[in-house]
């Protein structure tokens, strides 16, 4: 293979680039995508749970069926805010569709039992196969449990005892973590799988339209008959797709960014969250190891393919050589992390984005990394040039 | 001046190319007739060094294409037919310039260079305007104009015409005539004999990778006493194909 010229690469490279950033899908793949990805799945995720929870009391609808006249508790219980719906023809049949969460019937001596200092029932109907009417018993359960604390505590001090006698041990919980570090533990959760996944997708789009994309519009065959050998274009398409999953990790982090921003609970999590400017640099230079480890495969199964949609086959199952990594070192914490797993492609990453994020600088780790990153860069690379040098594999129709 | 000397090209079990020797000399217009498959693709990608020939030589303008691959490449232009293989994306101008500062030229001097061109090639209208947009005799003239903005001693046409409507092959037979009025040495394929016939100097007829006739078109029409290309031509390949 002929000699590699920078003039050459760097043409190859602006044209690549150019060429790249005028197609507005790349637009949409490589920058909208990841950026809008995770707010629109903070969005789902956050706005289901919330849904499905109905935190608020005053979201669950109750029907209250009073079989004598209790109006002691069925004041406590228009007190706590609780939606009770009246007027309904047949509540069982509302409870059944949906349309409330639970019925709460109370016996007929209820208020009088309870103020003789007798125990009593109380039914809660719900449907169990319903989510929201499971979890709206468990919200009228509590609210019962404060009223009846409150009951218990008259009784005693009615008998001159310390309500406190119920309580032998009060435990207090101390969160020794800063608001900083479980912010870090948040993110170290989110940040490395999806830093790792666009770097190593992000580039796929523009891997398949570069190489096997080319040979299909029949524009590679002339480009070799230019005085730039076919390293230099090589390289110069390499550092193109390269370029792009970089950008598509920005872009992805930025998304990440502004979803903190917009959403008032997570604010408070990025407001106390920094990384160092030493740690960022590191960031991105394991995003760069990643992203150039996985266009060079890309380049290389682009240039090995007959055309865009064979090019497209070839490359996607690259994307579970990233997802597996990623979900197995997800729910591992720093401490927990085998130290092989810093000389494994993908694994490594993600472990070095990990650690940086719960504020661990491993000097060990990251030589181990960057040492071995720096071959696996070496040996992928040598793989795309060694495919833009075959016969067979170029001019494959 | 181009002097193939045994060229070869095996694909796995195919002799692609077989031991093919011609030669051609500046301002002269050498014709590769041949069916579809015959090696006239191949033979014209060898001496483009996109492929490396199995066995044999050329000697390009005084260099090996062995030896001095780079060099050649400065001395080649080659247009292809079909897709005239340009970047949509990109203006025609663009696209030109690619392929001049890829060859090494500078520039400023390129676009100088693109701007004389397109007035003589009569392409100021759409010069700037994105290839995607281009109808596909103009995108032909693109093409054109990228294959000699180097400025190469040799060209090489293979097939050029195919696909194109009347006009634009007219255009493409005046770029040709245009190549060798420079004192260009052009290396023509087709399967057309009509095409071959009005513009070549001298014919080699390829089947099945080998040279099996050369000579002027007056010469051969001679000692096949015929007048008719089209008849030699089969006469020639029905021969090759009956042994």
């Amino acid at each position: 293979m002929r000699k590699l010229k920078f003039k050459h690469v760097y043409i190859v490279l602006k044209k690549e680039l150019k060429d790249i950033f005028r197609d507005r899908k790349t637009w949409i793949v490589t920058i909208l995508l990841p950026a809008l990805f995770i707010p629109i799945m903070m969005y789902i995720v956050i706005g289901g749970a919330e849904s499905i929870s109905e935190q608020k009391v005053s979201d669950t609808k109750i029907v209250v069926l009073d079989e004598g006249n209790n109006q002691k508790f069925v004041n406590y219980l228009k007190s706590t805010g609780i939606s009770i719906i009246t007027n309904l023809k047949n509540p069982k049949e509302s409870l059944e569709k949906g349309d409330i969460r639970a019925i709460v019937i109370i016996p007929s001596d209820f208020d009088k039992n309870i103020e003789e200092g007798r125990n009593t029932d109380l039914i809660i109907q719900v449907d169990m196969s319903n989510m929201k009417s499971s979890n709206a018993e468990t919200t009228i359960r509590g609210l019962i449990k404060e009223y009846a604390n409150n009951i218990v505590k008259q009784r005693l001090i009615a008998k001159g005892i310390d309500p406190k006698i119920l309580d032998p041990i009060e435990v207090k919980t101390e969160n020794i973590a800063s608001q900083s570090k479980m912010a870090g533990s948040f993110l170290a959760f989110i940040v490395p799988m999806l830093l790792t996944l666009w770097t190593a997708t992000g580039g796929m789009g523009a891997a398949v339209d570069l190489a096997a994309g080319e040979k299909e519009r029949g524009t590679l065959e002339p480009l070799l008959t230019t005085s730039a050998s076919r390293l230099s274009i090589m390289a110069g398409k390499y550092l193109a797709v390269t370029t792009m999953a970089l950008i598509s990790a920005v872009a992805s982090l930025l998304g990440l960014f502004a979803s903190f921003s917009l959403n008032k609970d997570m604010a408070s999590l990025n407001a106390d969250f920094r990384l160092s400017i030493g740690a960022i640099v590191v960031m991105f230079v394991a995003a760069f190891f990643t992203a150039s480890i996985f266009a060079a495969l890309e380049l290389a199964l682009s240039a090995y393919a007959k055309s865009f949609k064979e090019g497209q086959t070839y490359i996607s199952p690259l994307m579970f050589i990233a997802i597996i990594p990623a979900y197995l070192v997800m729910y591992k914490m720093p401490n927990e992390i085998p130290i092989s797993y810093f000389a494994i492609p993908v694994f490594g990453t993600i472990s070095i984005f990990k650690e940086l994020i719960y504020g661990i600088v491993n000097m060990t780790h990251i030589g181990i990394f960057v040492f071995s990153s720096m071959i696996y860069v070496a040996i992928s690379i040598y793989m795309a040039a060694l495919m833009f040098k075959q016969e067979w594999a170029l001019f494959r129709v | 001046m181009v002097e193939v000397k045994g060229l070869t090209k095996v694909f796995k079990n195919i002799r692609a190319v077989d031991n093919l020797s011609f030669r051609v000399e500046e301002g002269e217009i050498y014709g590769l007739l041949g069916e579809n498959g015959a090696g006239k693709t191949t033979t014209l990608r060898m001496l483009a060094t996109m492929l490396k020939p199995t066995n044999g030589t050329a000697i390009i303008n005084g260099r090996n294409l062995i030896k001095e691959p780079e060099e050649i490449r400065k001395e080649v232009g080659i247009l292809f037919g079909g897709e005239s293989g340009l970047y949509d994306r990109l203006t025609a101008r663009e696209n030109i310039l690619y392929f001049a500062e890829l060859h090494d030229m500078d520039k400023k001097e390129a676009n100088k260079k693109i701007d004389i061109l397109a007035r003589k090639f009569d392409m100021m209208e759409f010069i700037d305007r994105l290839a995607a947009k281009l109808s596909k005799g103009m995108k032909q003239k693109v093409a054109i104009l990228r294959s000699i903005i180097h400025d190469p001693k040799v060209m090489l046409f293979d097939e050029p015409t195919s696909g194109l409507d009347v006009g634009s092959v007219r255009e493409v037979h005046d770029f040709i005539r245009f190549c060798k009025e420079e004192g260009k040495t052009i290396i023509f394929s087709s399967h057309s004999m009509s095409e071959v016939e009005k513009l070549c100097d001298k014919i080699g007829i390829i089947h099945k990778g080998k040279l099996i006739e050369e000579g002027t078109i007056e010469g051969l029409k001679e000692k096949y006493k015929t007048d008719n290309l089209e008849e030699l031509f089969m006469e020639l390949v029905g021969e090759k194909i009956e042994v």
